[in-house]
C-alpha cells in the first residue's frame, strides 16, 4: 500500500489532548533513584533497613527506630502463610503445574493480594476506630481462643520497646492485634495495610511452592478438599 | 466437602454441565454456547446464542492504547501472553470499568424496574419513573460516554434491537426511557454498557450473571492485545525513556541519619 491510497485510521484517542509524560510521585526515574526524595544508594542503603525502607516507601515518612522495629515485628507475625491457606496451596499447585517461578509468584502474589483484601474488608471499621479515641471494642475482635491470646501475649513481648500500641491493652483477636500494630508504626489508611500484609507473606508463600517437587501430580491430594459433582440446580 | 455442577472427569467422557462433552455437545454446541454455560449454567437457546454473539461483536472495542489492554500490553511485553492477560482482567472485577460493569448498569435497571413495578406498559409511568430515578442519583451506572458525543456501540446496539424486535422489551423500554431523560437533562449519552444490560435483562438474566456473560465473551479484546505484545516484546513497552517520565514527588532531602553522620552536606550526585 502506498502513501496515497494508505488510510488514516483517527479515533477518539487520536483526537483528545492527552499528557505527554508519565507522572511519578514516589521514585524518581533515572540512574540515581531517590524514593520520596531521599537518595536510594548514597543514603537509605547507608543507614536505613530494608524494612525501613518499605514503610518510607508506604507511608512517606522515614520511620523511628521504634516504629521500624514495631514493624519488623508485625512483618514477623503476619508472614507465616501456611499450606493451610489458599494462597500458598495455589502457590504449590502452580509448582505441582510446573509454573515458572515467574508465574508462581504471579499466582501467589494475586491470591495474597485476594487474602489481604478480604482481611481488611472485614477489619475496615477496625481500622477507622483506629485513628480516633480507643472505643469499646466490638466483640468479634476479642480473641476467640487461648491459642490467639498466648499469641498477642508473645506479639506485646515482642514489642516491648518499640511503639505504643494502645489497643493491645484489650483483649484482642491475633488479626485485630496485628493491624493495630501496623496502624501504630504509621500504615494509616487500610490500602497501606494491604500492602504490607502481601509484602510480609510472598517470601513465605514462595519458599513453601520452591520447596516443592516441581511436576510432582500424583504426589498432590487431588481429593483435598473434596469436590463433588451435582447436576441439581445451584 | 464442596459441591460443584461445572464438570466431572469420568473415564472417557467429560461432564459439563449435565451435558457429555464429547457425545452431546460435540458437533451442537459453540465456543459461544460454552461460555454461556460458564456463567448461566444450562446450554442456550438458539435465541440466546444470537444474542451473545452479537453483544461480543458489538463490545469488540480492542484499541491497545484503552487503559486496561494498555496494561495487559505492558505486562505482557515481556513475552508471557497468560500474564499479560491476565493482568488486564484482574482490573476488571468492580464497578469502574470493562465487561464486568455491565452487572452495576444491570443493577441499576433492577432498580428502577422495582420503582415502576406493575406500570411497565405504561409508556408515561416509565418515563417518569425513569426521570425521577435520574434526578435522584444523578449519577448512573451506564449513562455517560467519554472522549466523544456518542457511544458507536450503543447505536449499534439500538439499531440491531430494532432490526431483531427486541425493542419492544420492558427492560429496553426502560433503559431507552432513562437514556432519553438524561440525555435532555444534562446532555448525557448512554453507553453500551446500559443497553446490553438491558437486552440481557429482558432474557432473565440477573446482574451478576450478566457481568460474567459479557467480560466471558468479550476475551477477544484481551487475548488479542496481549497474545500480539507477548510476540513483539517491545522495548519501548518494558522501559520509557527517562525524558518521558515526570517526577512530581518530595524534593530532594537527606534523612536524618545521613545529616548525624555528616552525609549530609554532600551534594547529591557527587562521586565520593
Amino acid at each position: 500500500m502506498n502513501a496515497s491510497t494508505e488510510k488514516v485510521w483517527t479515533g477518539p484517542l487520536d483526537v483528545a489532548e492527552w499528557p505527554e509524560k508519565l507522572t511519578a510521585r514516589v521514585i524518581t526515574p533515572g540512574p540515581r533513584p531517590r524514593l520520596h526524595g531521599y537518595d536510594v544508594e548514597a543514603d537509605l542503603a547507608r543507614h536505613y533497613s530494608f524494612t525501613e525502607t518499605v514503610l518510607l516507601a508506604l507511608t512517606g515518612d522515614l520511620p523511628t527506630a521504634e516504629e521500624a522495629r514495631a514493624f519488623d515485628v508485625a512483618l514477623q507475625f503476619v508472614a507465616p502463610a501456611s499450606a493451610q491457606e489458599a494462597p500458598t496451596h495455589a502457590t504449590i499447585l502452580a509448582r505441582v503445574c510446573m509454573a515458572s517461578t515467574s508465574q508462581m509468584q504471579g499466582v501467589a502474589a494475586i491470591a495474597l493480594a485476594e487474602q489481604a483484601r478480604v482481611v481488611v474488608t472485614e477489619h475496615r471499621r477496625w481500622i477507622e476506630m483506629l485513628d480516633g479515641p480507643l472505643a469499646e471494642t466490638p466483640s468479634e475482635l476479642c480473641a476467640k481462643t487461648e491459642g490467639e491470646r498466648e499469641s498477642v501475649d508473645r506479639l506485646r513481648l515482642a514489642l516491648r520497646g518499640t511503639v505504643e500500641v494502645p489497643a493491645l491493652s484489650r483483649d484482642l483477636g491475633r488479626t485485630a492485634a496485628i493491624l493495630a500494630t501496623l496502624h501504630a508504626c504509621g500504615l494509616k489508611s487500610a490500602e497501606s495495610i494491604e500492602c504490607a500484609l502481601v509484602i510480609a507473606r510472598l517470601p513465605v508463600a514462595m519458599a513453601e511452592a520452591l520447596a516443592t517437587p516441581p511436576g510432582s501430580h500424583r504426589e498432590y491430594p487431588v481429593q483435598l478438599p473434596g469436590i463433588t459433582y451435582t447436576e441439581e440446580p445451584s | 466437602m464442596i459441591s460443584t455442577r461445572v464438570a466431572k472427569h469420568l473415564l472417557g467422557e467429560n461432564m459439563y454441565f449435565g451435558h457429555r462433552a464429547l457425545a452431546d455437545l460435540l458437533d451442537h454446541e459453540t465456543s459461544t454456547g460454552l461460555m454461556f454455560m460458564a456463567a448461566i449454567g444450562r446450554r442456550p437457546t438458539d435465541v440466546e446464542r444470537e444474542v451473545l454473539d452479537a453483544v461480543a461483536v458489538i463490545m469488540t472495542s480492542a484499541d491497545g492504547r484503552i487503559w486496561p489492554l494498555k496494561l495487559g500490553r505492558l505486562v505482557a511485553s515481556y513475552g508471557g501472553t497468560l500474564a499479560g492477560w491476565c493482568a488486564s482482567l484482574l482490573t476488571m472485577e468492580g464497578p469502574r470499568l470493562g465487561p464486568w460493569i455491565l452487572g452495576y448498569s444491570a443493577r441499576e435497571l433492577v432498580e428502577l424496574r422495582a420503582a415502576i413495578g406493575t406500570r411497565v406498559d405504561d409508556d408515561e409511568a416509565v418515563t417518569a419513573e425513569a426521570a425521577a430515578f435520574f434526578d435522584r442519583k444523578r449519577r448512573v451506572v451506564g449513562l455517560g460516554v467519554p472522549l466523544r458525543v456518542h457511544d458507536e456501540r450503543y447505536l449499534a446496539l439500538e439499531g440491531w434491537v430494532r432490526r431483531t424486535g427486541r425493542a419492544g422489551h420492558p427492560f429496553w423500554r426502560i433503559q431507552a426511557a432513562l437514556a432519553a431523560h438524561a440525555r435532555g437533562a444534562c446532555n448525557l449519552a448512554p453507553n453500551v454498557g446500559l443497553g446490553i444490560a438491558a437486552v440481557l435483562l429482558d432474557l432473565g438474566y440477573t446482574p451478576l450473571q450478566i457481568s460474567a456473560l459479557v467480560t466471558f465473551v468479550n476475551q477477544n479484546v484481551f487475548a488479542a492485545n496481549a497474545f500480539e505484545a507477548a510476540q513483539q516484546c517491545a522495548e519501548e513497552m518494558q522501559h520509557l525513556p527517562e525524558e518521558c517520565v515526570s517526577y512530581v514527588g518530595p524534593p530532594p532531602r537527606t534523612s536524618p541519619r545521613a545529616a548525624a553522620a555528616g552525609d549530609g552536606s554532600r551534594q547529591p550526585g557527587l562521586c565520593r
